[in-house]
């Protein structure tokens, strides 16, 4: 029962009248009847001492007992007198002369105590005697009498209650448990659902008018569910169709991009491989200097094509899947060296230097994404490169180590073009480039700083940026990073530079020719002994015949491709498990080289390859076997 | 006219006492020492009490005869003859002990209010006109009261 009963809101009134009524029938009422009751008493024992008084007299005077002896009588059938005596005053003594009722003269302890009896007197005045007559009414016989007088008071208040239990039952029963069984039954349907049974008794008072109209209530809600749950199929059937669709289309369009990637990179590959070739072999071809100029904007205009393909694909990734983050035990130091590395070639022309600052990084392994946090700084830098036409462009890393966190703060700076403040609220926008005269200057396709952006934030950090316009800009962030165990610094870079001393044999499967050239181009240029296979399974004929170094595979060929080449050699127990195979294709997506790796290829090489990094490959095979 | 009633009185003493020696023994005795009692009550002769109870009834101590009939009382009232002998002879006490004894007796109940009579005539006619009724005659009883139970007796102390 809840403090809102309506039982117990009637428990208020109901205590307030059951006490007034109790008051009045047990105490006040009583009390009245008493002091009424005690009057009349009082009142006929003050006429009956006045009669016997009179009688007295009479008796005496007129030697007439007739009224001595009605008053005898009198006392005799009256209900209120316990006793009638006479004193008698003789010299200066009041002694009891006679009493009514005899027998009490001969009780030694009866005394006419005015504890115990109420009494009232009246003189006697004869020729006799002088005296009084005392007439007495016992108390206890009033009390009981008293008592009795009440008795049908205290019967009405027994009614009362009876009344009163009577009614609470009566609403109790009548109107608050129905009303609580109407109230369980709207429960039951909020619970158990529309078609829960209601319990509800048929009733023909107005409580049964509300059972009624639940009742109508529960079958017209129930009509409407009816309604709402074929609108509901309905819907999700449509829903259900219209999510097919978005997903095949979703499907196709991710399908299509990484076709495109696949089919850009590919071309992208030879045309970055024949201007490399080109400009390694300039010296050789006696290039004149507006020729070199040429190809080497060429491979500009190629890269910045390659980054606009990478660029594209990550966007497009993080818009439909989000940043999905591989942490794992980075060592910092190790990190910005590679970076360094990576950014290097930013600063050839020399006229805007690179510096990168750090403290108290030495020793620091922290858990992180480093290829996402790498992806954000070359971005950074490569931004700030491309701003600053002169000065310098410094990368400052500064950790602060609390507990088992580091708060790793980055901060690049530069002394570039600087920008306004609209231009900064703005930036991060996808494909917002600043002003057109941006764009037109410095070309790119305004996605770097949005997915720098999007890196961050799946990192729970954000880009701060500070910037004069110019004077130069600052962007920086914080990381909270967990503090790694100590891992083992083994760099997968090797040196460069490092001298390929041995010559080495390396299978290449490629279907397509031209790819073919322009790696037997690149291997002459690496002095490597090359073999080319034009299918997989001329590959694997190869590899089980002969014995190289290093097998790179492309991926995509017709009849088998390159996952099937790779499984056959895993599976083969002739071949030496410790053969390097790489797979070298021109699907860039990260989820697709994890998966080459799971399938047992040592490393990956993506399209277009530049032969700087087909050396490094080679160097790692040289060391690995040294 | 001394010498007179000197010789009156003196033939009036030796009448009166020739009177007195020629009655019998017993008669003179009574006449002489006190009056004559008699008991006269409206009741049957056979429920006429002894002397020892006659003292009992004059003084309220029984209510009713022996058939059941209510005894009332007829006493002398202050005026009448009888009523300082019947006093003398029954009541003994302080004061006018009689009307005491009978005041005492009825307030408290437990004797029946006695009748008053001023003279025997009327103490005769209320013992006639009153069933169990009952009075206590010095001398002779008057004629209307002869056809009663009546009882000499000798006066009880």
């Amino acid at each position: 029962m809840g403090s809102s009963s309506l039982l117990l809101k009637l428990v208020v009134p109901y205590g307030i009248a059951l006490f007034a009524i109790a008051f009045t029938l047990l105490y006040a009422v009583p009390e009245q009847q008493k002091a009424s009751f005690f009057e009349d008493v009082m009142g006929e024992l003050r006429s009956i001492s006045l009669t016997a008084a009179n009688s007295v007299e009479i008796a005496i005077e007129k030697e007439d007992f007739s009224s001595l002896s009605m008053i005898n009588r009198l006392l005799e059938s009256h209900p209120n007198v316990s006793f009638a005596a006479i004193y008698v005053d003789e010299d200066g003594v009041s002694e009891r002369f006679s009493i009514y009722p005899s027998h009490l003269a001969d009780d030694p302890t009866f005394t006419a105590d005015p504890e115990r009896y109420l009494m009232h007197d009246h003189p006697i005045e004869t020729t006799l005697f002088s005296g009084r007559v005392v007439v007495g009414y016992d108390e206890t016989l009033f009390e009981s009498q008293t008592r009795q007088l009440n008795r049908p008071i205290y019967m009405a208040f027994a009614f009362v209650l009876l009344v009163q239990f009577w009614s609470y039952r009566t609403i109790s029963r009548s109107v608050v448990q129905p009303i609580r069984q109407a109230a369980a039954a709207a429960d039951s349907m909020r619970a158990g659902g529309l078609e829960a049974s209601l319990h509800l008794a048929p009733r023909e008072d107005e409580i049964g008018q509300l059972h009624n109209s639940l009742q109508n209530l529960q079958r017209s809600l129930l009509d409407q569910q009816g309604r709402n749950d074929e609108l509901m199929a309905s819907l999700e059937e449509r829903v259900r169709e219209r999510t097919a669709k978005l997903q095949e289309a979703l499907s196709t369009k991710d399908n299509f991009l990484s076709s495109v990637s696949h089919e850009l990179r590919t071309p992208l590959h030879s045309i970055i491989s024949s201007l490399e070739l080109q400009l390694q072999t300039a010296d050789e071809m006696n290039m004149s200097a507006h020729s070199l100029e040429v190809v080497e904007n060429g491979l500009v205009a190629a890269r910045s094509l390659l980054t606009l393909i990478n660029d594209l694909l990550d966007y497009q990734k993080f818009a439909s899947q989000g940043v999905e983050l591989r942490p794992e035990a980075t060592n910092m130091i190790e990190l910005l060296q590679r970076l360094k590395r990576v950014v290097k070639p930013l600063f050839h022309s020399g006229k805007v230097r690179l510096r990168i600052e750090y403290a108290e990084c030495e020793g620091l392994w922290v858990s992180v994404d480093p290829q996402r946090l790498e992806q954000v700084l070359v971005n950074l830098i490569g931004n700030a490169s491309k701003f600053t036409h002169e000065g310098e462009v410094a990368l400052t890393v500064r950790a602060e180590v609390v507990d088992d966190h580091a708060r790793c703060t980055f901060s690049i700076a530069d002394t570039g073009i600087g920008m306004d403040r609209d231009t900064i609220h703005r930036l991060g926008e996808p494909f917002f480039q600043g002003t057109e005269g941006y764009s037109r200057t410095f070309g790119g396709t305004g996605l770097g700083l949005s997915i720098v952006k999007r890196l961050l934030e799946s990192m729970e950090s954000r880009l701060e940026i500070d910037s004069v316009s110019g004077e130069g800009s600052t962007f920086s962030f914080a990381l909270e990073l967990p503090v790694a165990e100590l891992g083992v610094a083994v760099s997968d870079e090797a040196p460069l530079e490092m001298a390929l001393t041995e010559r080495l044999r390396v299978l290449y499967v490629e279907d397509m020719e031209i790819n073919q050239f322009f790696m037997r181009a690149m291997a002459k240029q690496l002095n490597v002994d090359l073999a080319l296979a034009s299918s997989a399974l001329d590959g694997y004929e190869h590899i089980k015949n002969e014995a190289f170094d290093l097998v790179l595979t492309d991926i995509q060929m017709p009849e088998h491709d390159g996952t099937e080449l790779i499984r056959w050699v895993r599976e083969n127990p002739d071949i030496s498990p410790n053969l390097q195979v790489i797979a070298f294709t021109a699907h860039a997506e990260y989820e697709r080289v994890e998966q080459f790796l799971s399938m047992g290829f040592n490393s990956v090489l993506t399209k277009p390859m530049r032969i700087k990094e087909l050396r490094q490959a080679l160097e790692r095979v040289q060391q690995q076997k040294a | 006219m001394l010498s007179y009633y000197r010789t009156s009185g003196i033939a009036f003493v030796m009448a009166l006492g020739a009177i007195v020696f020629s009655m019998p023994g017993e008669v003179l005795g009574e006449d002489s020492a006190q009056q004559k009692q008699v008991l006269v009550a409206n009741v049957d002769p056979s429920l006429l009490p002894d002397s020892v109870k006659v003292a009992d009834i004059v003084r309220g101590g029984k209510r009713s005869w022996s058939d059941g009939t209510i005894l009332t009382v007829v006493l002398p009232g202050r005026k009448h003859p009888f009523f300082k002998q019947t006093e003398k002879d029954f009541f003994v006490g302080k004061g006018p002990s009689l009307q005491r004894h009978w005041v005492r007796l009825v307030f408290s109940g437990r004797g029946n209010p006695p009748l008053y009579a001023e003279n025997p005539e009327e103490m005769c006619e209320m013992v006639r006109v009153t069933r169990g009724s009952f009075a206590l005659f010095y001398g002779p009883v008057p004629d209307p009261c002869q056809s009663l139970a009546r009882s000499p007796l000798p006066v009880a102390p």
